[in-house]
């Protein structure tokens, strides 16, 4: 961006939210008419910031975008609106959380990414500032949240280019509402200070800890729930609502039409009654001219009182109030002499923060009082007083961000040449106080770099004029305040989710939610068993992201060794795991995007849904109830709130989020009912598999008996259902047996005629043909395992057993192929070749390549 | 205990009433100008606060209004057949004296129910619905005197949509 692009602009703070956002500028930046301008409405004074005002005095724009038929872009509530309008094509919402992929976002009549997204959001904030400030606007610092990784930081900035707005700084969240906070508290002191920072949103909460130390912010530690809000809560009391009113037919399908407009109307009323209940002890809902999900009129005059209100909340308030806690516990990692007590202020952010419970819960737990400082508004406004420290660009001025110690000012800057000015070293610099007291000159060296030092600061803050002068004549100028104790800010990205590592006994975490970037961590492990491929996986919360692997161990390792396990992750998001065997020498290093997250596509979604629900309707029973009462509300809950996502269409990253979180809470569910009866329910299911996959092979030859066997499948499995929930080892074994039994029938249908002999019971011939079908499984298997191992994994010890393994089982099918099955003792020697060697070739080409395991030390 | 000296500076330092000595006038007049400035906002602050509570309550009075409206227009036919039009009419009659004195506190009742949708999708939350007319107002809004929308309306769509060989 050239000068000439910046012109005389303005810097603003922009606060672009997952819900909301909004745009604000410095209480002093020099804006024509500034008086009239408040007067009017359109700049509305919050913290020492100004938030700027549409044209009907809101601060607050949706963050929603839609494009019409000639890709006009329409930002905001009309945007937003179209999400309720069933004949149009929805807008693009929410797409902050998907900022760190590409996914494309269907946006009304066109398909854009989420950085496109923000950039209409961020043109129309700009476009909006120069409105109303009539100066250009063409530089910004944008609010991000803590947990935002680099990717997603970047994709903010580029959508701030794309927006013709050059991004100074990303800023986290919670440093902007401290930044608010403190100026809200103008005249006390501003020393040093520990701050709770809560924000509970319309659809996120966050909770962080930031350290205030007379020049810095230090994000300390953040913990949250990135999908718990204030939308929540409005649904609570539609619940609340249906179970008071059990003359109507509240069975909301928002699959039906009139139902969704039901549900809309109705939220509405219960957003009412939770902002007169955050005001006073009860409220009415009174409602007539809706019709029940019968079709009956409804006629509402139903109380609500806070307390029940606050009942039904309290849980989730107390998960946040702990979110809080777990935050305050980790920043006390980084400052031992850390603790409730010690905070110097909880800070309250977001809409919801309003409900008085959070202000009791929070003051009840950590003995202080929280403060509330427009909560709606306060991030913009931390950015916005964030733009001092903003380098101040005009025609032939460049200021540095002023700094006062002690007492005494710094400013630091750059004459610009053009326009008429060829040569800085031409101008003289000049700084003037604004009370006239003092006044200082300098003339700028060949590359227009100047200092002022030593600039008295009589009071709390001091004005100052710069100007640049040309034979005595001012070319520009350029207004400063100087305030005591502030400095550039720093970085406090922090991590969203606990970094862990799978061992044998479970995850191990090796960094926690909250833990500030970059992190390094040691851990030692010790192997629990045998074998040449050391596989450590890496989590992500509960999501697997990847593994380190040690090739190339000597089998003979024994048990117990020590592997030393390093991981650092980057500020660039990148995770770097290498894993030692130092009493072997061998090692393994892998290199690990964190967060590469996109959201699916609908269609894949709703295939997943289709299959978690299946997998949960086949789980739910076989569970132990201890794990069912834990788990099983919170599945079913998951499932529910998936189908609304899915029915609305618009947060696609909140429905994959939580279809992978539903997912691997079914995938990791303990079968507890029959644990002890042979063999697992795994390998019944594994049979199972088994017989629908030679059906399918049957199906080309003979689609009628195909069609025949397939019809028993579910009776199959129901009755081995029935058998393992009964926990009968008898049944259970007879139900193992007849899959068993179908599996014999179908392969004597498959084998090719005249090779089988049928005959009631296994024959010679038969079971030579099913023995050579084992091995030739099993060579299937073992090329296909080896297939799978990455090409930096094939160490020669590792291809040395594949070979070992191949000539073992040609060895026995040559064997196999030598009995003859006519004579007498065909069916022993068999027997004992499948028993001998085929059963253990076999089980070792199961554990192919051999995994070494490990525990912590 | 001050010495004699000190006494006499401190004498001095009250005589000049706040001034610091070796300030010049123009400094005194910029000093005297912020401590202006200070006050000013100091009484926006408190006005904006008083009109912030107004538009507060007028908010809520003007969803009163509304659902005393809503129940004119439901009950009133079913009141009169029971011989209680009398009593519909004195609902009606309070409806009517709430809604003058919102308007003569500065609010306008957003109620845009007839209206066609592109005209006041600015100042409403679409519930539900498809077409181009406002069919009804679920909650009423309220617009300030000096163009503030304090609270959008909440209303239902519907109607006949034109089409496009229509336009």
């Amino acid at each position: 961006m050239s000068s000439e692009d910046i012109g005389t602009g303005i810097v603003v703070g922009i606060d672009l939210g997952t819900t909301n956002s909004c745009v604000a500028v410095s209480a002093d930046a020099a804006i024509p008419d500034k008086a009239e301008k408040i007067a009017a409405g359109r700049l509305r004074p919050v913290s020492g910031a100004l938030v700027i005002t549409d044209r009907y005095r809101s601060p607050l724009t949706p963050s929603a975008v839609w494009i019409d038929r000639d890709g006009t872009p329409v930002v905001g509530a009309r945007a937003k609106n179209k999400a309720r309008q069933s004949g149009e094509p929805p807008p693009a919402m929410f797409f902050k959380r998907d900022m760190s992929g590409s996914q494309p976002l269907r946006a009304g009549h066109a398909t854009i990414t989420p950085t496109e997204a923000s950039a209409h959001v961020l043109r129309y904030l700009r476009d909006l500032a120069e409105s109303v400030l009539d100066v250009p606007v063409r530089r910004a610092i944008i609010t991000v949240p803590a947990f935002f990784e680099v990717g997603a930081k970047n994709a903010t900035t580029q959508a701030g280019t794309e927006a013709g707005l050059e991004v100074v700084e990303t800023l986290i969240e919670p440093e902007a509402a401290a930044q608010a906070y403190l100026a809200s508290r103008a005249g006390e002191p501003a020393g040093e200070g520990v701050f709770l920072v809560y924000d509970l949103g319309g659809g996120t909460f966050d909770a962080s800890v930031v350290e205030w130390n007379s020049e810095t912010f230090d994000h300390l530690s953040f913990d949250g729930d990135r999908f718990l809000g204030g939308y929540d809560f409005d649904q609570a009391i539609v619940g609340l609502l249906a179970d008071k009113t059990p003359g109507y037919n509240l069975n909301i399908d928002v699959s039906v039409p009139e139902h969704r407009a039901l549900l809309g109307a109705l939220l509405a009323e219960a957003e009412d009654v939770k902002i007169e209940l955050s005001r006073s002890p009860a409220a009415d809902l009174v409602k007539q001219n809706l019709l029940d999900c019968d079709g009956e009129p409804m006629i509402l005059t139903v109380p609500f009182e806070r307390a029940e209100f606050e009942a039904l909340i309290a849980r989730r308030i107390e998960g946040t109030v702990d979110s809080c806690a777990s935050a305050l516990e980790k920043a006390a990692r980084r400052r031992p002499d850390l603790s409730a007590e010690s905070l110097d202020g909880i800070v309250l952010v977001g809409g919801s923060s309003r409900i008085p419970l959070v202000s009791e819960a929070l003051a009840k737990r950590f003995g202080k009082q929280p403060e509330l400082v427009d909560p709606d508004l306060c991030v913009a406004a931390g950015a916005a007083l964030r733009t001092a420290f903003v380098d101040r660009r005009t025609t032939h001025l460049t200021l540095g961000p002023p700094v006062v110690l002690d007492g005494r000012g710094e400013i630091n800057g750059r004459v610009l040449t053009g326009g008429g000015l060829a040569d800085a070293t031409s101008a003289v610099v000049v700084l003037r106080s604004d009370d006239g007291e003092y006044t200082a000159r300098v003339r700028p060296d060949a590359g227009g770099g100047f200092r002022f030092a030593d600039i008295p600061v009589t009071e709390d803050e001091t004005g100052v004029t710069v100007s640049v002068e040309v034979d005595g004549r001012t070319v520009d100028s350029h207004a400063e305040t100087l305030r005591a104790g502030l400095d550039q800010p720093r970085g406090g990205a922090v991590l969203a989710n606990p970094i862990s590592v799978k061992v044998r006994s479970g995850l191990r975490t090796v960094a926690e939610e909250g833990d500030p970037v970059p992190h390094h961590v040691e851990i030692g492990l010790r192997t629990v068993n045998q074998g040449v491929l050391l596989p450590v996986p890496v989590y992500e919360g509960s999501i697997p992201i990847g593994e380190v692997v040690v090739s190339d161990l000597p089998a003979d390792t024994p048990v117990g060794t020590r592997v030393a396990l390093s991981v650092t992750i980057g500020s660039d998001w990148v995770i770097d795991v290498h894993a030692r065997v130092p009493t072997v020498g061998r090692e393994g290093r892998a290199t690990l995007n964190l967060r590469s997250f996109e959201s699916d596509s609908w269609d894949r979604l709703k295939d997943r849904l289709d299959s978690v629900r299946a997998s949960w309707a086949e789980k739910r029973n076989l569970v132990d109830p201890e794990t069912r009462i834990t788990h099983g509300p919170r599945i079913e809950k998951l499932i529910v709130e998936l189908e609304g996502l899915l029915e609305q269409r618009l947060d696609a990253a909140q429905a994959t989020y939580r279809m992978t979180v539903v997912e691997h809470l079914i995938e990791g569910l303990a079968l507890g009912a029959g644990a002890h009866l042979t063999p697992s329910f795994a390998e019944f299911e594994a049979k199972m598999a088994d017989l629908e996959q030679l059906l399918d092979q049957l199906a080309s030859r003979d689609a009628q008996r195909a069609a025949e066997f397939r019809a028993e499948l579910p009776a199959l499995r129901a009755t081995g259902t029935a058998a393992y929930r009964a926990e009968s080892q008898l049944d259970w074994s007879k139900a193992v047996e007849q899959v068993e039994g179908r599996i014999y029938a179908v392969w004597n249908l498959l084998v090719p005629p005249g090779v089988l002999v049928p005959s009631e019971g296994p024959s010679a011939a038969t079971l030579r043909v099913q023995v050579l079908a084992e091995i030739a499984r099993g060579r299937d298997q073992l090329r296909d395992r080896m297939a799978g191992v990455p090409a930096a994994q094939r160490t020669r010890a590792l291809d040395d057993l594949y070979q070992s393994l191949l000539t073992e089982a040609d060895a026995a099918h040559a064997d196999v192929h030598r009995i003859d099955v006519n004579a007498p003792d065909a069916t022993r020697a068999l027997r004992r070749v499948l028993d001998e060697r085929v059963a253990p070739w076999l089980a070792r080409v199961e554990t192919f390549p051999p995994i070494v395991d490990v525990d912590p030390e | 205990m001050t010495t004699p000296a000190e006494r006499v500076f401190a004498i001095d330092e009250r005589e000049r009433g706040g001034a610091p000595p070796g300030r010049s006038a123009y400094g005194v007049t910029w000093a005297a100008l912020r401590a202006r400035y200070a006050a000013e906002d100091r009484l926006r602050d408190a006005l904006s606060e008083t009109e912030r509570r107004d538009k507060e309550l007028v908010r809520e009075l003007v969803v009163v209004l509304h659902k005393l409206r809503e129940f004119v227009a439901a009950s009133g036919p079913s009141m009169a057949a029971a011989g209680l039009s009398a009593d519909a009419e004195l609902v009606g009659a309070l409806a009517d004296r709430l809604a003058g004195a919102i308007a003569r506190r500065g609010g306008t009742v957003i109620d845009p129910v007839g209206l066609p949708y592109a005209d006041v999708a600015d100042l409403v939350d679409v519930l539900d619905g498809d077409g181009p007319w406002v069919t009804k107002t679920e909650r009423a809004g309220l617009r300030w005197t000096d163009g503030e929308v304090v609270c959008r309306a909440q209303v239902l769509l519907g109607g006949e949509r034109e089409t496009e060989g229509d336009e």
